[in-house]
């Protein structure tokens, strides 16, 4: 095996897992079929975008947002077709401007190509430390195998060369043009080549290519690894797949498929995540990903893991989430139907507007008065208690916690098929007022001074751009 | 000085309701004439207009020239939120207080339902992406979670509290033939209502209608040569607060600023140092039931805490202390917003010549009345304070 030359490695994890699954029963119902376990779903204000961000959002348990040079994002479903989806999710996560972002996509390797990218960054020293970001939220065909078990979800590391948790060891790939799962730039829904064909010459074909350069040119076996991560394109493959190539089964990292589903490009970043955290020190993990070709990732969990990594990131989502039951609108969530117009606010959106107030629809800033302290959002020149004119600081809210002021559950303020809007104030420590929608919630569990977090969402499509703004919720990310 | 020194010499209200008959020039036609009729005036005679419209008509105030004919005159439109057509009375006033002009309308209309759609609709003002999803009725209804929270009400408790003010609101409609609503209602079909926003259920939440309402204002001394039970101006007040009360750091949600300084300012004007004795009568801004609630404490009628009391005690019935929203208030005309600060100024006038239009709801020996209106995020409000005689 190479000698590595520089200690690079993973220094932070971050997941994101959202609040609905659906049972895949519900959506078996819909089709007279059967379907067991649960799938990940987005809600209808979720997008690849806005899940980054919130998986970005934890990785900042473990590092510092000054320690950040760049953000490499990966997606296969990436709201914009051209616009950068990494300046944006930079920009949320209040990274400041001077960062470089780059964009992944198109294929199911794109997390371990950003990876890859991210070790050169570190290693080369562009960057002192970068954030890998992944996130999907792929459509199967109605009725199709995929629709039930295809899961959204993010997941993020940072890659940097102190106090590294997993050092990042060897990065190995090979190539296979199949044409086995993929999608056309006009399709919605993901296709697939007949089954045994795309398993056998496209998944399987290329892990035994890849393990078998490991072998002959690094000297490593599926034996040498504490636990493998295998990226698997359907609910078995990897396991029929592991029995082909002799990798120990008790070794596979559990892919979530029954609690989550299969995740896209976050697949491969999220299990390791749990694999890290699962891990003991001086384990190593093989990253084993697929998507036409398959690249491998090498990885040594260190001493510091124990030290830096506070419980299991996946587990904390899962803990805390509700079944979405209703097949109709999980269609209409996800554009495959046409629910009933709702009205449309009466003020077109606003290119300039949003690109002006960006501190504040996008970074969640408010003004702290340098005069009097006083805290008010959005940001406000003049301050209302003292009149103080632009003497403020931009304060970023993002991380905090706020507390229910006053709300109400209004019933027919949301859009036709999620017509339910929680009518929020809440206030901050500092005594910051705003005002948010909630998202997320259980209508009996809400009340005045219960404590909310401030999650990125995605608010409306006005004037034919993505609107993004914050919302506030119950705790997940900060349990 | 302005008190006593104003009057209102003609008033005139179409009917409320779904007009799917008539535009805004018809609405505006009804009320005009009306007033022409009570004024002894005709359109030669006008000098200035002030036009109250908030939201869906038109823009500028050629609305106003072209349905009535009115022309090479000053025709000034207000939009202000719910106060649109009161602060549109209030500028007339003052337009013949500082001594323009003489004999100045102030025309309040407006045509909700060619909108296509029930309810104002969700947002207004600057930003789309602030204020996403936030509608009139979850705006209000933050202040109804607030103050139960505060006043120790339970949710049925405030529930109850708020929706008396429902059924006494539906109960005076009943004797108002113009308003949109002429329906009786109990306490059990406001709570057993579909919810709309919580607490507030259908029955806590005004119609939305079309309307218009009209007055012609002008001095003591050319009202005294035309008629003789003109109804001079008391007092005014209009308040706007710095901040949406939704971003104002430390703001209680149980009282707005906007109210009490709109009412601070009526009263020194007109000298009312006890409201709730001094005035007899009262119109106020019931969009919904919670606002009119803290309406009764911010404007003095009820301590704070006290309009729970109050409420159950029926102090605010057509036959209480203080009768409020006695033709139905907008819980039954509904809420055609230029036209409400005037529809609400009429409902004093009429009361105070004792020439109601169903002698039913006349308030025996009323002298002294008010009308109110608030509105925006809610963030501003004004306040008029009549009388029927010179003190």
């Amino acid at each position: 095996m190479a000698e590595r030359k520089v200690d690079v490695g993973i220094t932070s994890v971050g997941v994101y897992l959202p609040y609905n699954y659906l049972d895949r029963a519900t959506i078996a119902a819909a089709w007279g079929t059967r379907g067991k376990d649960k799938r990940a779903l987005a809600n209808s204000d979720e997008d690849s975008i806005t899940m980054a961000v919130e998986a970005g959002l934890d990785i900042f348990r473990y590092v510092q947002r000054g320690q950040i040079d760049s953000v490499l994002f990966a997606s296969t479903t990436n709201p914009y077709l051209e616009k950068s989806q990494a300046t944006l999710i930079g920009t949320a996560l209040n990274l400041r401007e001077g960062i470089a972002t780059s964009d992944f996509g198109a294929s199911m390797r794109c997390a371990t190509s950003a990876l890859r990218a991210a070790y050169g960054e570190v290693a080369s020293g562009l960057s002192g430390q970068s954030i890998v970001v992944a996130s999907d939220m792929r459509n199967g065909y109605p009725k199709s195998i995929q629709e039930q078990t295809f899961g959204d979800g993010a997941a993020a590391v940072a890659v940097g060369k102190d106090n590294v948790i997993a050092t990042l060891d060897l990065f190995m790939s090979v190539q296979n043009e199949i044409v086995d799962t993929w999608r056309n730039d006009t399709d919605r829904y993901v296709r697939t080549a007949e089954g045994r064909f795309a398993y056998e010459e496209g998944y399987l074909r290329s892990l035994r290519d890849l393990l078998g350069v490991l072998d002959k040119k690094h000297d490593v076996r599926p034996d040498d690894f504490a636990k493998i991560v295998m990226a698997t394109p359907g609910p078995n493959d990897h396991l029929k797949a592991a029995r082909k190539l002799g990798i120990p089964p008790e070794r596979i990292q559990d892919a979530l498929v029954s609690e989550v589903g299969v995740l896209g490009a976050p697949q491969p970043l999220l299990l390791l995540i749990d694999a890290i955290e699962g891990a003991a020190a001086g384990d190593r993990i093989l990253v084993l990903n697929y998507g036409n070709g398959a690249d491998a990732v090498l990885l040594t969990v260190t001493e510091e893991k124990d030290r830096i990594l506070r419980g299991s990131s996946t587990t904390k989502f899962l803990e805390n989430r509700a079944a979405f039951t209703d097949y109709g609108r999980f269609l209409s969530f996800r554009g495959i139907v046409e629910a009933q117009p709702g009205e449309d606010y009466k003020i077109p959106a606003s290119t300039a507007q949003s690109w002006r107030e960006r501190d504040v629809y996008l970074r969640l800033h408010a003004s702290r008065c340098r005069q009097c302290d006083t805290s008010v959002f959005p940001i406000q020149r003049i301050c209302p208690t003292c009149h103080a004119l632009d003497d403020f600081e931009s304060v970023f809210k993002t991380d905090d916690t706020a507390r229910v002021f006053t709300y109400s559950i209004d019933y027919l303020a949301g859009r036709s098929d999620d017509p339910v809007i929680v009518q929020s104030v809440v206030e901050d420590q500092a005594g910051t007022r705003m005002y948010l929608n909630m998202t997320d919630f259980d209508p009996d569990e809400i009340e005045v001074d219960m404590e909310v977090e401030f999650t990125f969402r995605r608010i409306h499509e006005l004037a034919d751009f993505h609107n993004y703004y914050w919302k506030i919720r119950p705790l997940r990310r900060k349990v | 000085m302005i008190k006593d020194n104003v009057v209102i010499l003609g008033m005139g209200c179409s009917k409320f309701g779904e007009r799917w008959d008539s535009g805004l020039a018809d609405l505006m036609i009804e009320s005009s004439h009306e007033c022409y009729a009570d004024a002894h005036v005709g359109p030669d005679d006008i000098q200035a207009v002030y036009f109250g419209n908030g939201f869906e008509n038109n823009v500028g105030a050629t609305p106003v020239s072209e349905a009535l004919k009115l022309r090479n005159i000053p025709i000034i439109r207000n939009e202000n939120y719910c106060t649109s057509g009161h602060v549109a009375l209030i500028n007339a006033i003052t337009d013949v207080a500082s001594g323009n002009h003489q004999i100045v309308m102030a025309m309040g209309a407006e045509k909700l339902k060619d909108t296509g759609y029930p309810g104002l609709g969700v947002g207004r003002g600057q930003s789309p992406v602030l204020e996403a999803r936030r509608t009139a009725p979850g705006s209000f209804a933050m202040i109804a979670t607030r103050y139960f929270h505060d006043y120790g009400l339970t949710y049925d408790e405030g529930r109850e509290t708020i929706g008396k003010i429902a059924v006494k609101n539906h109960r005076n409609g009943t004797l108002s033939p113009r308003a949109h609503f002429q329906k009786e209602i109990t306490l059990d079909d406001v709570l057993g209502a579909p919810m709309i926003a919580t607490p507030l259920g259908l029955y806590d939440c005004c119609g939305n209608s079309d309307g218009s309402a009209c007055a012609i204002v002008t001095t003591p001394e050319i009202a005294a040569k035309i008629k003789d039970d003109f109804v001079y101006v008391k007092g005014f007040g209009v308040g706007t607060d710095d901040m949406s009360p939704e971003f104002k750091p430390g703001f209680s949600w149980t009282s707005f600023g906007a109210i009490t300084s709109a009412a601070s300012q009526a009263y020194e004007m007109a000298g009312i140092t006890d409201p709730r004795e001094q005035l007899d009568i009262a119109e106020v801004h019931d969009c919904f039931t919670i606002t009119e609630l803290i309406i009764y404490e911010d404007l003095g009628f009820s301590p704070r805490g006290g309009a729970k009391k109050d409420i159950d005690a029926g102090f605010f019935e057509l036959d209480g202390g203080l009768p409020v929203n006695t033709d139905g208030g907008l819980k039954c005309f509904g809420h055609p917003v230029g036209a409400s600060g005037i529809r609400m100024t009429y409902e004093i006038y009429k009361q105070l010549q004792g020439k109601v239009d169903n002698s039913k709801r006349q308030v025996k020996g009323a002298s002294v009345g008010l009308s109110q209106t608030f509105g925006g995020p809610p963030q501003v409000s004004a306040v008029l304070v009549l009388g029927n005689e010179k003190s």
